[in-house]
């Protein structure tokens, strides 16, 4: 008998144990960060939490909490990895992590009916539960009124009233949690006819048999009925398979559905207690979201709005962090023109300048960037259009065989896509899963950001085309557009050959539009930039450090007839670099590169914004002088006296860095994602090789295209 | 070798420790959660 199954008391001197689920955006993370303090990642849209994240707390009478945020789920039908790994936390099953004492379930106020499923199938398993009735406000805002002393009476558990954002209820809820640590378990609510019980019984019997307490032997036999595909929790309970099908067949020849018996009975009983409980005022009036989706929705006005507000995102990204990033850039050159005359003139102070100045501040100045894209991206999140955006991919994404709830670990893909390819298991369809996964990295994370703006900063003019919009910003946004749509018709090739299968509908639910709130976007800001610092500080000076060791050593004995300049190209070409750069040179020369921009390509595989501080090593190590990168990409000739670095190269680069899959992390989780083993390091080889492959074509069809056009390369 | 130049060797090997021991904890860490991206911090 397993006795990680049997309910477990709390004791005084242990931390009481306590698990929030609920259904997808109730404001479970929002309400976990309010207890907790912690800062865990919000979303105005489902599928934001898809680990287990566990944080805690302290009583004012010393008594430890520990809290554990589980993924979103509708009920506990396990129909997606993210599911199972809340059921078999809430079952015990889960081998990795502990039984929580007290289950708090979060139930969004507005959508009662539809929470109370999941709520009802919790308080089935054996375990203390106490409700958050969460976004009371905005039910509040809709007319929807809840008299939660007779909920509390219909449901048999403590109920809270919330507001998670505002961090309302939550002293009471902490209270409440507390308390029902030494209340009974409570129990099913409604009855099930005796027929049914009696086709259930041999089940039951067996699960109890294996561990599981009559409660949740109760709701699991229940809850099996529907449930078509083997649950690893359930593997070792003996004869299972057989006696699922014995309460099939026997509820078959009542005349029952058996994959509906669970629904009727609890839809019934929670239609009566929502009847009972819930009072909505008839609305009078569109609410303020409605006239919103009027024009965010339009079937021709959504998607021009879509594009709008992305253009008007990538031009402020662009042209808002400028000011900034010429700050960062001055100052960091003015500080390292300082240490640098304090050190005399050797290895080291070259390391010190060429090396860490030029390497990492070349990547630092795009610290405002970052801020920019994450406030913005912060924005379309917190308010409720990212869902928006979702639907309205919702029919181009099905085109391509997607099912829509795919768009959102693609808009997560944005930021970063280790997060994008772990939001994936809110896809129910394996065959779905694998294909977005496959397609993920192709989104513009923010890593490429700093390889985009150093490129269009320096080639691209900033011509104005419509007010608030010029070249610049549009060329950003057509790097992020020219990601997505590949995205898309890459998906469609995977889901018309190596994963085919059909494509199923999507119920995707609005969320209404709030206002952001400005601590949690400037805290999330705030993350993200000390993220990028630690990045700089960490892995890409350790990067440049290196790079510039191989773009100094062997020291090279300096030819006198030549000039200052001269001399120190050729210190660089004999280096331990410029001899690697000039071995590969002849696999980028048909893109137009020369060997500086094949090394750097081959370093940013460690990391994408190492492109940006290895050119920085080089033209630090290589140049004599420390003006800024741009301007010494701008000045860079080659032999022959014509500039080595063109428009259409730095457009060719991009397109080159849309495409390439060019992060070890990404690698890595879609190994573990794509089923770990031998079976996740050959889909992790698939999705590397032909995004290499379409990074190097698509490259060498932008210079041969545009040599044909006449532009110079 | 000058003092200078030494000095410069031996931070461009701490750099290189630093790289590998990154490394071998991130393939550690694979095995018991998410693989370690610092670019995003799961």
């Amino acid at each position: 008998m397993s006795s990680t199954a049997v309910s477990e008391r709390h004791t005084a001197t242990e931390p009481l144990r306590v698990a929030i689920i609920g259904n997808p955006n109730t404001g479970k993370t929002t309400l976990f960060n309010a207890l907790t303090g912690l800062r865990q990642r919000v979303g105005n849209f489902a599928g934001v939490t898809v680990e287990r994240v566990e944080g805690g707390y302290k009583m004012p009478d010393g008594r430890r909490i520990a809290v554990l945020d589980l993924p979103g789920s509708y009920s506990l039908s396990a129909g997606s990895p993210d599911e199972q790994i809340a059921l078999e936390v809430l079952l015990g099953r889960d081998q990795a992590h502990w039984r929580p004492h007290v289950v708090l379930v979060v139930v969004d106020a507005s959508h009662l009916e539809r929470n109370l499923f999941l709520a009802s199938q919790v308080c089935e398993l054996g375990l203390p539960v106490v409700i958050a009735l969460n976004q009371v406000d905005a039910a509040a805002e809709k007319g929807i009124t809840v008299d939660v002393p007779a909920l509390i009476h219909e449901i048999g558990v403590p109920i809270v009233p919330t507001v998670a954002s505002r961090g309302e209820g939550v002293e009471p809820l902490k209270r409440a949690i507390v308390t029902a640590a030494s209340l009974p378990a409570p129990e099913r609510r409604f009855a099930l006819d005796h027929d049914i019980l009696a086709a259930l019984a041999p089940l039951q019997v067996q699960l109890e048999a294996d561990g599981f307490s009559s409660s949740a032997a109760a709701m699991e036999s229940l809850r099996l009925l529907g449930v078509s595909s083997k649950e690893a929790h359930l593997s070792h309970v003996a004869d299972l398979p057989r006696h699922l099908e014995g309460a099939r067949d026997a509820l078959r020849a009542l005349g029952l559905t058996p994959q509906r018996v669970e629904a009727e009975a609890r839809y019934g009983w929670i239609s009566g207690v929502v009847a009972r409980t819930m009072t909505r005022r008839e609305r009078s009036l569109d609410t303020y979201s409605d006239r919103l989706d009027a024009v965010a929705l339009h079937r021709l006005g959504g998607p021009i709005l879509f594009v709008v507000v992305m253009a008007l995102v990538f031009q402020a990204v662009f042209s808002w962090a400028t000011p900034l990033q010429d700050l960062i850039e001055v100052s960091i050159a003015s500080i390292g023109r300082a240490v640098g005359g304090l050190l005399p003139e050797g290895d080291l102070r070259s390391l010190v300048v060429d090396g860490v100045f030029a390497g990492v501040g070349s990547v630092l100045v795009f610290l405002p960037q970052i801020a920019f894209l994450f406030a913005f991206i912060g924005v379309l999140e917190q308010s409720g259009y990212m869902a928006r955006a979702a639907f309205l991919m919702d029919r181009l994404m099905r085109r391509v065989g997607l099912h829509g709830k795919s768009f959102i670990p693609m808009l997560s893909g944005y930021a970063c896509a280790v997060p994008g390819i772990m939001a994936t298991r809110t896809i129910e369809d394996p065959k779905d899963r694998l294909a977005t996964i496959m397609v993920v990295p192709l989104m513009s994370c923010s890593a490429r950001l700093p390889v985009y703006t150093l490129l269009i900063a320096t080639f691209v003019p900033a011509l104005p085309l419509m007010p608030g919009l010029d070249l610049q910003g549009a060329t950003m946004l057509a790097m992020y557009l020219l990601g997505t749509v590949t995205a898309l018709a890459v998906a469609a090739v995977f889901r018309a050959t190596l994963l085919r299968g059909p494509v199923r509908p999507m119920i995707l639910e609005l969320p209404p539009y709030r206002m952001p709130a400005i601590r949690s976007l400037a805290i999330s800001v705030w993350q993200r930039c000390q993220l990028f610092l630690r990045r700089a500080g960490t892995v890409i000076l350790s990067l440049s450090i290196i790079l510039w060791a191989l773009a100094t050593y062997p020291h090279t004995t300096p030819d006198a007839s030549l000039a200052p300049a001269q001399q120190q190209e050729q210190q660089l070409a004999n280096s331990a670099l410029g001899r690697f750069g000039h071995a590969i040179e002849p696999v980028v020369r048909p893109l137009g590169y020369d060997w500086k921009i094949g090394v750097s390509i081959v370093a940013s595989f460690a990391a994408r914004e190492v492109f940006v501080s290895t050119m920085g090593t080089i033209y630090g190590v290589g140049g004599e002088d420390d003006a800024a990168l741009r301007d010494r990409l701008r000045a860079e000739t080659r032999e022959s006296g014509a500039p080595a670095y063109t428009p259409l190269i730095a457009v060719g680069l991009m397109v080159f860095y849309v495409y390439a899959l060019m992060c070890m992390s990404t690698i890595a989780v879609t190994v573990r994602e794509a089923g770990g083993g031998r079976l996740g390091w050959q889909w992790a080889g698939v999705q590397f090789g032909y995004m290499l492959a379409l990074a190097y074509g698509a490259a060498w069809l932008v210079v041969v295209v545009g040599r044909a056009m006449g532009f110079a390369t | 070798m000058r003092a200078d130049t030494l000095l410069a060797l031996t931070i461009v090997a701490l750099a290189i420790a630093f790289l590998v021991r990154r490394a071998v904890k991130s393939a550690r860490a694979k095995k018991a959660s998410g693989p370690g991206c610092d670019n995003c911090a799961h």
